[in-house]
């Protein structure tokens, strides 16, 4: 017997065939005794395990401490005094973002020169010189993600010299 | 205050509102009343009861921040069951990627291969147990199958999850699925059956 | 007076040279690195612990590159699905397809930094930036990996290397 018709059988007992397969399945088992049986014994042990059910097992710890840790994790809905201190985070950064233009106006500076590689000759420049030890390559990749809920490990194996980012989207 | 309100004689659905505004006193009577569940399948899933219970709390901690994702298309506990199952399986997918962080055997996936041989399992290798005493017996098979063996079996057997479910939350598709829980079902079978031989020889 | 008359337009056109120079040398750096071409190999590798069957025209990957993957990762096989050399203007980048459903976009970001775009089932997956140094000079594997959608339990990863790694390691490690 073929794995795809021991399959479709399966599928048949769990409900999932369609319409249209659940028929052309009907029809074989009429005809052939050996998908029969082998459908009335799947049927049995399927039975089986949902009649039996599981093993009970219950929280080998204390509810107390099985919340708290919990609850240490979990963030508190914002009290009053919370909302408090927010309006005084955001009164603070009013002040900070009066620095944040001529601020940026210098980082987009340093960032046209940088790209223009200037700040590369002239680093290299010091590498002829023989005082490269300043130079330091960047040391580790940098991921971007452009999907919800997607995640990433990176990991880097010196013995091996191998970098891996290991991208997931569970 | 809701600190000073007790939710335990309320109806589930007040309850899981109450925890969506983010009123944690009633989240922690979600987690009384369902804990006991919620571990217990995570323990059907890691076989592990330290780890079960860290699994446990992360599905809490997880089902805390995505209240607002449920929506009571199905019970509170059919949901958290899931959050939970998928806490196991992300655990498990990130444990099996490093060689170093379980011993290869424990991590064997054992699908495919030697199962594909088995033989159809005719009888019930079950037959003249008590009850409580196969609840135990099938909880020792279960424990030997592999980890994605033994997801499929409690998504599917003990969760009744459809097939088009556990694909998603396996991320695979609904043939792998279909054919994951039919050897997965096989090898529990053959694993049932060997063990009752091993108990009456013993 | 007559001296500060006749050094004024000396030191003008000091600046004048001055800044030609630095508009020279502000435009030609782009000019001399579009002039340049950067050359890499990628393999789309299928990692897995089942045992190849009969059927199954898998090339297996390198023994070096496989004993590096076996030290790391969990799975006993890898296979090779694709591996293609390319070469390309460092300014310009390169779109890569690696299977059908896989395809990467390779472009350095500046002298040093290679950015790889993954993209699967024609989404763009994920962004990743890597030193290319370590990469050319000391035949370090840069690895992008990921569960098997289709395969559970199974991984893909997506090598990066110096186009001649396969072929020798160039860093006793």
């Amino acid at each position: 017997m073929n794995e795809k018709l021991v399959i479709q059988i399966q599928a048949y007992l769990d409900g999932e065939l369609s319409a249209e397969a659940r028929l052309q399945l009907l029809a074989r088992l009429e005809k052939d005794s050996e998908a029969r049986e082998l459908c009335d014994s799947l049927k049995a042990e399927q039975g089986f395990l949902k009649d039996v059910g599981e093993n009970s097992h219950e929280l080998p710890v204390a509810h107390s401490y099985f919340w708290k840790a919990i609850s240490d994790e979990i963030q508190p809905h914002p009290s009053p005094r919370n909302e408090t201190r927010h309006k005084e985070a955001a009164v603070a950064f009013q002040r900070w973002s009066a620095w944040l233009v001529p601020g940026g106006v210098i980082a987009c500076i340093a960032l046209v020169v940088f790209q223009k590689g200037v700040l590369d000759d002239v680093l290299d420049g010091i590498k002829s010189t023989g005082k490269k030890a300043a130079r330091v390559a960047p040391s580790f990749h940098e991921i971007d993600s452009q999907q919800q809920n997607a995640g990433f490990i990176s990991f880097r194996s010196e013995s091996e010299g191998v970098s891996v980012v290991w991208i997931s989207n569970y | 205050m809701s600190a000073d309100f007790s939710f335990e004689d309320r109806e589930e659905t007040e309850v899981v509102s109450a925890a969506k505004t983010g009123d944690a006193v009633a989240f922690e009577e979600l987690v009384r009343r369902h804990g006991d569940k919620i571990f217990r399948r995570a323990l059907s899933m890691m076989r592990d009861e330290n780890t079960a219970l860290d699994m446990a709390q992360l599905a809490w901690i997880k089902a805390w921040n995505r209240l607002s994702q449920f929506h009571g298309d199905s019970s509170f506990a059919t949901w958290m069951t899931r959050v939970t199952i998928n806490v196991c399986l992300d655990h498990i997918r990130k444990a099996k990627r490093w060689k170093f962080a379980e011993s290869i055997e424990e991590m064997d996936e054992n699908s495919g291969g030697v199962e594909r041989k088995l033989p159809v399992v005719e009888t019930n290798p079950t037959e003249g147990l008590e009850r409580e005493e196969l609840k135990k017996t099938i909880d020792r098979a279960l424990a030997q199958l592999s980890e994605g063996h033994r997801a499929v079996i409690v998504m599917h057997t003990f969760e009744e999850m459809a097939y088009k479910e556990i694909a998603e939350s396996m991320d695979c598709s609904i043939g792998t699925v279909m054919s994951r829980i039919f050897y997965a079902r096989r090898n529990l079978a053959s694993i049932l059956k060997r063990m009752l031989e091993e108990d009456s020889q013993s | 007076m007559k001296a500060t008359n006749s050094s004024k337009p000396k030191f003008s056109s000091a600046l004048q040279i001055l800044g030609l120079a630095l508009m020279v040398f502000w435009f030609a750096t782009p000019v001399l690195q579009a002039a340049e071409t950067l050359k890499l190999s990628a393999r789309l590798v299928w990692g897995t612990n089942r045992d190849k069957s009969a059927d199954d025209e898998l090339k297996a990957m390198t023994p070096k590159l496989k004993s590096k993957f076996v030290n790391i990762f969990k799975w006993k096989e890898y296979y090779e699905i694709s591996k293609k050399t390319f070469q390309f203007p460092k300014h310009e980048g390169k779109q890569v397809r690696m299977s059908k459903k896989c395809e990467i976009i390779m472009k350095l970001l500046d002298k040093d930094t290679l950015q790889v775009q993954v993209i699967g089932e024609d989404q763009l997956q994920r962004t990743v930036k890597h030193p290319l140094k370590p990469i050319l000079n000391d035949g370090d594997l840069f690895v992008v990996g990921g569960d098997d959608k289709d395969s559970y339990g199974d991984a893909w990863f997506l090598v990066i290397t110096h186009p001649d790694l396969g072929k020798e390691h160039k860093k006793e490690k």
